[in-house]
């Protein structure tokens, strides 16, 4: 017995020094050499995501690539003129960096020229060298965090998403509000801050719980119920005034339809309205020019100094309003929306007049989303053939509009899928922007440098730390908001507030003109049916 | 206690021929009468009220290793998930089964003779046969029977630890050492951990411990279920006593349902002690002849169990739906239709009608023969989120050419299901005909983790890089040849049909649901109206119900039908001469209409029409 006990512990002692022998290798690895003797490709390595010629931020975490050579073994070299950089090496095609050397590199260059040599090495031949993918470091940072929805493609029924922020610098993506099992599959949407600082953020909910206006400011969360009386929509697409106190939201009626052919799923708005809704008095401000009954008004937006609202309006070319008369008017692939421009005083808050900044016919296509840049010049706008959901089209593409002006170009980061969604870096260097650009059914986040001169640079994909990280991903990545920090309220005081605090009602003065609540409802899944069918 | 070594060897080997015996009966009764393709091919069947069949998903790779691995049981689901994918051969999947039962029963055997239980051996069969029993009901508890065979082996596990151990707390710092990992991989299955273990130190006489163990693990069980919940938002948000009661019984339920057995064996070895003990008070040992006639006897008794179980308990009619579902995911679909004319259920959940329609179609047999079986428009063809449950309806809509439709309703069972093998395989193949290859990628790419489906996915993957169209593929080249192509909005369902075919007349799919739908709306001129289409779409003669219909709506308004060169064969003219016989006399036979309209037309006709017409 005693020589048994004996045999036990030396095994274990052997087997806990090889555990931590092996611990210790994978640990203290010693780093990768560059390869003395190789050949010259004589061309650039293709990688995937593709970085050559982007424009990086200084404060942006490793990136992460597939090298796609066949080999055995793989070196990369990460360099720049005034800094040696870092090899990182690797038997499989992909490759990641470690924070702290990437950091110094992007930090250490700023302004400058980022190099990527790549040597691979295939079975039973020597290494071959291919020519440096070039990149380049941004002098500016971006803001550190953005939130996103992140969903499956669901069509009306939905199980699993959620609003999402997630540290630039790091891969740590956190949820702000999630939608899962058990929660009677409530819909979130909508996510804005106020000058990028979500300390004043508001989110829009729709589900079991009821249609509300989640109102965060300042640590505390209130329910606010923006409806002007039962049935009417509530406040959804929301923009902060710069002042923090003031929210302009749209008051909308939708509906998604299907098409038999091509692209299948649209979105139709039978009305709109905008109104802004005062956080601290609870109330809704209305103007007429904001919301007429003969025109559509929608996608509200600030100007960078707060004294004009930027909108999208189309004139209604349709009597039916609710939805009651048919699916969706036949003119809906005519519907094209202008943008438009209304001054205001934040101090008195009255309205001056309206103007088409730039209108749909000018262009032939639909003005959606606009969004300001900090400096006030631009405004950054979805276009695309008609209507207003740009995320379900293959012809939404970017445009940069000079609000003097009215000039528009499209961006250089476009692509042949849709690109929508967008949002401006607190420094107006950066933007961010949702595109199914790479597989046409899955949207992605890009970035996207903005020179001084209002160029627009090669974009990059939101970095994983895992290469393949989008290869088998359904979620799409949605509805991107820059954020200066992380969002103060945690998960727990939003739940709290959508079940536990009663919701204030807000008076609005918004006309009633009958607009119905159409919002598709998001229920519970389709279970299976009854058993007898005899 | 055999006499002699011998005896032992003998009495060893016997009830090794027995377990043997058993276990080959138990083989060969799944394979053959339960089928475990059935499991495989048998997700979201209904099979009864609020009861439907859910196979589980299993993917190579440690994302989805690890998002078990975080929930308290998700080990024991996980390697479930991982057996239950063998269910696709249906002896491999018998042999799993059998395996795991036999483990079960091993596992029993091993446990018993840690708590030196006498007769065990005999008492440990229940357990296989509740799982032949639950078999034969097709429920698959393959997650609660390997958590369950992992505690016993964890018993066993401890008890050889903790031999060499004495004293409360080295014993107790054994048992959680074990216990705590245990119950994260288990779940509910640690309680059978748990109580065993307070058997086996109740009887070494530890001290306290007997009673620390089951509370412990308990304790440790609840305090995983809470850490679940609290992960979970809404869930923690709501986080209630009563909740995390109501959701640690439902864990415990099958460890609760094991330990009857134990209970049964420690019954049991008491009976077997005390005759023991009167056998030694009485000083006469049992003859050798008595011990074979108790063995005889106990094999019978097994024996009889086993044929009860299986054949008593089996739902034959749960077995029926399964296997035409079955045939009709394989696309066997003669052998579909043969099935539900030799087994016909009780009632016909939709999901069954939507394949038998389809199986009709593919054997050119629904214009003849779609109303021998109960017929409702609802569920002719359906699309969105109505047509989750009916695995039939998106591969329906995808052979029809209604490709947008067949993409949502994918998509909406993709949100409602997860990513079931099947999904993914169908996205792929739309967006391959949709020409967007590395959408069709993203799943492909997905459904290589499957173990089945892991291997089409691959070779699916290597031919898009070759031909990003699969212009060769047959699937796709259908698919696309009848793509509806006219954009239209907000089609109804049963529209769909009407669409397809104007967009491709040679769509004969298309046309036999069009007409299928006009028979089952009463729109008996609109199939008068569309006979002259028959030859073009390689139609010989006009079909029954088409000639029913005909007949009626001519018996309706009077004008006689122009039949563009057709004839209507007599003996379907001499049945509704003889039907209307029958239904003009005063005094009409019931039986005799009946016995003449049954599987036809009319018989539907009658019994749905409006009033009105």
């Amino acid at each position: 017995m005693t020589s048994r006990r004996v045999l036990v512990a030396v095994a274990a002692t052997f087997a806990i020094a090889a555990a931590c022998a092996a611990v210790g290798v994978a640990i203290w690895r010693p780093a990768p050499e560059l390869p003395t003797t190789f050949s010259a490709a004589g061309r650039p390595a293709r990688i995937v995501p593709d970085y050559a010629d982007c424009w990086l931020p200084p404060n942006i975490c490793p990136i992460s690539f597939r090298i796609e050579e066949a080999g055995a073994e793989y070196r990369v070299h990460a360099h720049a003129d005034a800094c040696a950089g870092f090899v990182v090496g690797s038997r499989g095609a992909s490759v990641s960096f470690p924070s702290t050397p990437w950091r110094n590199l992007l930090d250490g260059n700023r302004g400058g020229q980022l190099r990527f040599d790549v040597y691979v090495r295939q079975a039973g031949a020597g290494w071959r060298k291919f020519d440096s993918i070039v990149s380049q470091v941004a002098a500016e940072d971006i803001d550190p965090y953005v939130a996103y929805r992140l969903l499956g493609p669901i069509q009306v029924l939905s199980s699993n998403m959620g609003t999402y922020q997630r540290e630039l610098s790091t891969y740590v993506q956190t949820p702000i509000l999630e939608s899962k099992e058990g929660s009677s599959r409530r819909c979130v949407n909508c996510h804005t801050f106020a000058n990028n600082d979500p300390d004043s953020m508001v989110l829009h909910l729709r589900g079991a719980e009821g249609t509300a206006l989640l109102v965060a400011r300042n640590g505390r969360v209130s329910k606010v119920d923006t409806r002007r009386s039962e049935h009417a929509p509530p406040g959804s697409y929301g923009a902060w005034h710069p002042n923090a106190k003031l929210v302009a939201l749209s008051f909308s009626a939708m509906v998604q339809f299907f098409h038999t052919a091509g692209n299948r799923r649209d979105v139709f708005m039978f009305d709109s309205d905008l109104g802004v809704l005062s956080v601290e008095s609870n109330r809704v401000i209305a103007c007429p020019a904001i919301a007429d009954p003969d025109y559509v008004e929608t996608f509200p937006c600030w100007s960078a100094d707060g004294k004009a609202l930027i909108f999208s309006r189309t004139k209604r070319q349709w009597t039916d309003r609710t939805g009651n008369e048919g699916p969706v008017p036949p003119v809906y692939k005519d519907v094209r929306f202008d943008l438009m421009r209304i001054a205001f005083d934040p101090d008195t808050c009255t309205w001056g007049d309206l103007e088409t900044v730039l209108a749909a016919d000018r262009v032939g296509l639909s003005i959606v989303e606009p969004r300001v840049s900090p400096d006030n010049r631009t405004a950054l706008v979805t276009m695309t053939d008609y209507g207003c959901f740009p995320i379900f089209r293959d012809s939404s593409d970017l445009y940069f509009v000079d609000l003097n002006s009215g000039a528009y170009r499209p961006l250089s980061a476009n692509s042949p899928e849709s690109d929508s969604w967008h949002s401006w870096s607190r420094n107006g260097r950066w933007i961010v922007f949702a595109s199914k650009r790479e597989t046409g059914v899955f949207s992605r986040l890009f970035f996207s440098y903005v020179d001084r001169d209002g160029r627009d640079q090669k974009p990059f994909p939101l970095p994983q730390k895992n290469p393949d990280f989008y290869d088998a991903l359904l979620d799409n990545f949605n509805a991107p908001e820059f954020a200066v920090k992380p969002v103060g309220v945690n998960q727990r005081e939003f739940l709290r507030a959508i079940y536990r605090t009663s919701t204030l009602p807000v008076k609005s003065d918004l006309p009633d003109y009958g607009l119905p609540n159409t919002a598709p409802a998001y229920g519970t899944p389709g279970a299976p049916p009854a058993f007898r069918m005899e | 206690m055999p006499a002699s070594r011998l005896d032992a060897n003998r009495w060893t080997l016997g009830r090794a021929a027995v377990a043997a015996g058993f276990f080959i009966y138990f083989f060969l009764f799944v394979w053959r009468q339960v089928d475990p393709e059935l499991f495989y091919h048998g997700d979201m069947v209904v099979l009864g009220p609020e009861r439907h069949v859910s196979f589980p998903v299993f993917q190579t790779g440690t994302d989805f290793f690890l998002e078990h691995a975080r929930q308290p049981g998700g080990v024991a689901t996980y390697l479930a998930s991982l057996l239950a994918q063998f269910c696709y051969y249906p002896a491999g999947g018998a042999a799993v089964l059998t395996l795991v039962a036999m483990t079960l029963f091993h596992g029993t055997l091993v446990v018993g003779r840690v708590l030196s239980l006498d007769g065990h051996a005999a008492t440990a069969y229940v357990a296989p046969l509740a799982i032949l029993g639950i078999l034969c009901s097709f429920v698959l508890p393959l997650s609660a029977i390997v958590s369950i065979v992992i505690a016993l082996y964890g018993v066993a596990g401890f008890a050889v630890s903790a031999r060499l151990v004495r004293g409360f707390w080295p014993r107790a710092a054994i048992y959680g050492a074990w216990c705590v990992p245990l119950c994260w991989c288990l779940g509910g299955g640690v309680l059978v951990f748990a109580v065993a273990v307070s058997l086996i130190e109740h009887n070494l006489r530890t001290p306290l411990l007997p009673w620390v163990c089951p509370s412990a693990g308990c304790g440790i069980l609840l305090l995983a279920i809470y850490v679940r919940m609290m992960t979970q938002p809404d869930r923690g948000f709501h986080f209630t006593w009563e909740r995390l009661a109501s959701e640690s019984l439902r864990a415990a339920v099958p460890s609760a349902v094991y330990l009857i057995q134990v209970v049964l064996m420690a019954v049991w070895s008491l009976v077997v002690r005390r005759r023991r003990q009167r056998l030694n008070a009485s000083s006469s040992l049992a003859s050798g002849r008595d011990r074979l006639f108790r063995g005889l006897v106990s094999v019978a008794l097994l024996c009889g169990a086993a044929v009860l179980v299986s054949f008593g308990l089996l739902n034959y009619e749960a077995r029926g739906v399964l296997r035409a579902n079955c045939l009709a995911r394989k696309e066997m679909w003669a052998e579909l239709l043969r099935e539900v004319r030799q087994n016909p259920p009780a009632a016909y959940p939709p999901g069954l009608l939507v394949d038998i329609n389809r199986a009709l179609h593919e054997c050119g047999r629904l214009g003849d023969e779609m109303f021998l079986f109960p017929q409702n428009p609802a569920f002719l063809i359906q699309t969105a989120d109505k047509a989750v449950p009916h695995r039939g309806c998106h591969s329906l809509l995808l052979a029809m050419g209604c490709l947008n439709e067949a993409e949502h309703t994918i998509y909406e069972a993709l949100e409602v299901l997860g990513s079931r093998p099947y999904i993914l395989r169908d996205l792929a193949v739309i967006n391959i005909v949709k020409q967007r290859p590395e959408a069709a990628r993203v799943f492909l790419r997905l459904l290589s983790r499957d173990v089945i489906r892991g291997g089409w996915a691959n070779e699916c993957l290597t031919r898009l890089d070759a031909d990003s169209a699969l212009e060769s593929d047959p699937l796709v080249t259908h698919i696309r040849r009848f793509a509806i192509a006219e954009n239209r909005i907000a089609v109804p369902d049963h529209e769909l049909p009407e669409l397809a075919f104007q967009q491709n007349a040679n769509n004969r799919m298309a046309f036999d649901y069009m007409m299928a739908y006009y028979l089952l709306t009463f729109q008996t001129d609109k199939v008068l109206e569309n006979v002259r289409r028959l030859r073009d779409l390689g139609y010989e003669r006009i079909p029954e119900h088409y000639a029913e219909a005909i007949l009626l709506n001519w018996h309706v308004t009077g004008q006689e039908p122009d039949l563009d060169d057709w004839q209507l064969d007599a003996s379907t003219t001499d049945r509704f001469a003889a039907f209307l016989e029958l239904t003009r006399k005063p005094d009409r036979d019931p039986q005799a209409i009946a016995r003449i309209v049954s599987g036809s037309y009319y018989e539907y006709y009658f019994a749905h029409r409006a009033p009105s017409s």
